[in-house]
């Protein structure tokens, strides 16, 4: 009776470790697919674009925890020069002054002007700064109370003094 | 330390709003499904309480948000009766021993699962379609206390006039402490992946549908608007979620599974409002195609039942806040295209979506092979097996339905672009796809022949 049970015992774990065996090959074929799945050309591409950058982003991005940083590093230019216009706006404005908008040239109107910036959208503009700006070419030009002076790749806000000020602006910004 | 305490709090808030729905409508699922589909349930519901409180002028700060939430919260969970249950209430989360077969695989998985945690952490949202617009609305209205702030006072290009489903989850988190908010985004993403896991574990073997999962994973559009904030990517969870369980209404005619369904869909028209018009086509196509024991009387009384919520949700949540809530005018009729009958434009949104996006070379860019398998899976399927299963019909019915509809929506609202807006509203098909395969008969054939040849490894074989 023992020397059966012992039997089946064996017969049993014998089963069992059969049984690990071919589940553990059987997730090896399964990695294997994978890896060969990620080496077709598609997938190459996209480790290679989007993958490794991101984890060898990982050690500086660990080191660097700063928010402004954070910001800076993800949105590039878009998101600095607007903090530097901005900045700029802030030293010609009035303490408490909500009513002030910024006339904004056009992307390429930078450009031409050696600087490199993807003009933001309003609303990112004042996401990203707190400044309320007016594209040149919005309908809502008339609300512009001041303008982005450029001379020699360096910025500076300044009021319009008079309304013919603010024509030539737009002319000028919107070529 | 204090936010990933906050962080983990919200979280297990989520999980008792959701499950106390779960146990209001006594919807049966294991306790991993519980875990997961209450979360994302609960945080669906808690993504309502900004936009409410909002509406009735309530300042938007941490204690009026939070108890709020805590109200809803604590009357779900009475009403629920779960109240009753809470000292016994325990997590027998048993973990299947065949896990360990698939570790392999499930490291691949980690590790794209923590670089995506990882970047939706550490940076802000990219967007622009939501630093115009949802995050924008966020920041300031933690700022001034309203949805409905000064960012309004700059031309607006149309993404801050977008329902709040983004802006209300942005304020939570970041009055939670996390500066760029979208957080959220990550739970969202690995509750459905563990759905996903989940439905195919109960057909396939573990190696099958783990394989089926990183493939899944690995679209790369879909991997990087899991940790990048848009609309598309939680809609998709939640449209999903809304045709899974309006399946199992199909499957056991149970009211209370077409209502948790229309929930689902209710959150996800909430995300993007055309949802609806794509819920109810589904609706009515498996009322017609998939149930024909009801009578015509019956399919319409359930159809109505499974609109309400939907159009509920869509009413208070697009309508009243378009037309009455925020301060700029939207009108879609000024975006309806004037020439409808123009079949050339037609074919031509057809074309784009296919041979571009889908299949084009700019379609493993978008999705990698992902619908060239299901293409495989389905012709394997069709030509060797020749019949399809009840569930893989209705799954193919609901691919077919989202695949027409977009391109269909992009001839009738221009402003619908291939390029963008369906390249992300094709999310939708995938999930769609991968619980396809759960039903797919090659897929299945494999699967037992896998572990028939693991379980007959008797002696002497």
């Amino acid at each position: 009776m023992n020397a059966e049970s012992n039997e089946d015992l064996k017969m049993k774990q014998g089963f069992l470790r059969r049984q690990s065996v071919r589940q553990l090959l059987l997730s090896i074929s399964i990695l294997v697919f994978c890896i060969l799945y990620m080496l077709m050309p598609g997938n190459q591409t996209w480790l290679k674009n989007r993958i490794y950058p991101y984890f060898k982003d990982l050690k500086t991005q660990l080191q660097n925890r700063d928010i402004e940083y954070r910001r800076a590093s993800r949105y590039s230019t878009y998101y600095t020069y607007t903090k530097k216009i901005s900045e700029d706006f802030k030293k010609i404005k009035q303490s408490s002054d909500s009513t002030l908008y910024l006339l904004m040239p056009t992307s390429q109107y930078f450009k031409r002007n050696g600087i490199l910036y993807d003009v933001p959208d309003p609303v990112t503009f004042y996401y990203f700064s707190g400044v309320k700006i007016v594209q040149s070419n919005n309908p809502d030009t008339a609300k512009a109370n001041c303008f982005l002076h450029i001379q020699d790749k360096a910025f500076s806000v300044r009021y319009f003094q008079n309304n013919s000020e603010r024509s030539d602006s737009l002319v000028t910004f919107r070529q | 330390m204090l936010t990933i305490l906050f962080f983990l709090l919200i979280t297990f808030s989520q999980y008792l709003q959701g499950a106390s729905v779960l146990k209001m409508l006594k919807i049966d699922t294991t306790v991993s499904e519980r875990i997961v589909i209450g979360i994302l349930l609960g945080m669906g519901i808690q993504a309502f309480i900004p936009l409410l409180l909002d509406y009735i002028h309530v300042s938007l700060n941490r204690s009026s948000v939070f108890g709020f939430s805590i109200m809803i919260l604590a009357a779900s969970f009475f009403l629920s009766g779960m109240h009753k249950s809470v000292l016994n209430f325990s997590f027998k989360c048993k973990i299947s021993k065949d896990i360990w077969y698939g570790l392999p695989v499930i490291l691949l998985i980690a590790a794209l699962l923590v670089l995506t945690f990882w970047r939706a952490y550490y940076l802000p949202p990219y967007a622009v379609d939501v630093t115009s617009g949802a995050e924008a609305l966020a920041e300031y209205a933690i700022k001034e206390g309203k949805i409905v702030s000064s960012v309004f006072d700059v031309y607006q290009n149309g993404n801050s006039l977008k329902p709040a489903y983004l802006v209300s989850l942005q304020i939570i988190y970041k009055l939670l402490g996390v500066p760029f908010g979208q957080i959220w985004l990550i739970v969202v993403f690995f509750c459905f992946l563990w759905f996903l896991l989940k439905t195919l574990l109960s057909k396939l073997n573990i190696q099958i549908s783990l394989a089926l999962v990183f493939i899944f994973l690995c679209i790369p559009e879909m991997y990087f608007y899991t940790h990048s904030l848009m609309y598309d990517y939680p809609n998709a969870v939640y449209f999903t979620l809304s045709v899974f369980y309006f399946r199992s209404f199909i499957l056991n005619r149970q009211s209370k599974y077409l209502i948790f369904s229309s929930i689902f869909a209710g959150i996800a028209i909430y995300i993007r409002p055309e949802t609806i018009l794509l819920y109810s086509i589904l609706l009515s196509g498996g009322f017609v195609f998939f149930i024909k024991r009801y009578t015509w009387s019956q399919k319409i009384k359930h159809i109505f039942i499974g609109l309400l919520v939907p159009c509920f949700v869509y009413f208070i949540s697009v309508y009243v806040y378009i037309h009455f809530h925020l301060p700029v005018k939207y009108n879609i009729s000024d975006q309806v295209n004037t020439d409808i009958f123009q079949i050339s434009d037609i074919v031509s949104k057809f074309e784009g979506a296919t041979l571009d996006l889908l299949f084009g070379k700019y379609g493993i860019t978008n999705y990698a092979y992902f619908p060239y398998l299901f293409i495989f899976l389905f012709l394997v399927e069709i030509i060797i097996f020749r019949k399809l299963r009840s569930a893989a019909k209705f799954y193919l019915f609901a691919i077919v339905t989202v695949y027409l509809f977009f391109p269909l929506l992009s001839h009738f609202l221009p402003g619908v672009s291939i390029d963008y807006t369906v390249k992300r509203a094709y999310f939708k098909l995938f999930p769609l796809m991968l619980l396809y395969f759960a039903d797919n008969q090659f897929l299945l054939f494999i699967s037992d022949k896998m572990n028939r040849w693991v379980s007959t490894s008797t002696s002497g074989t």
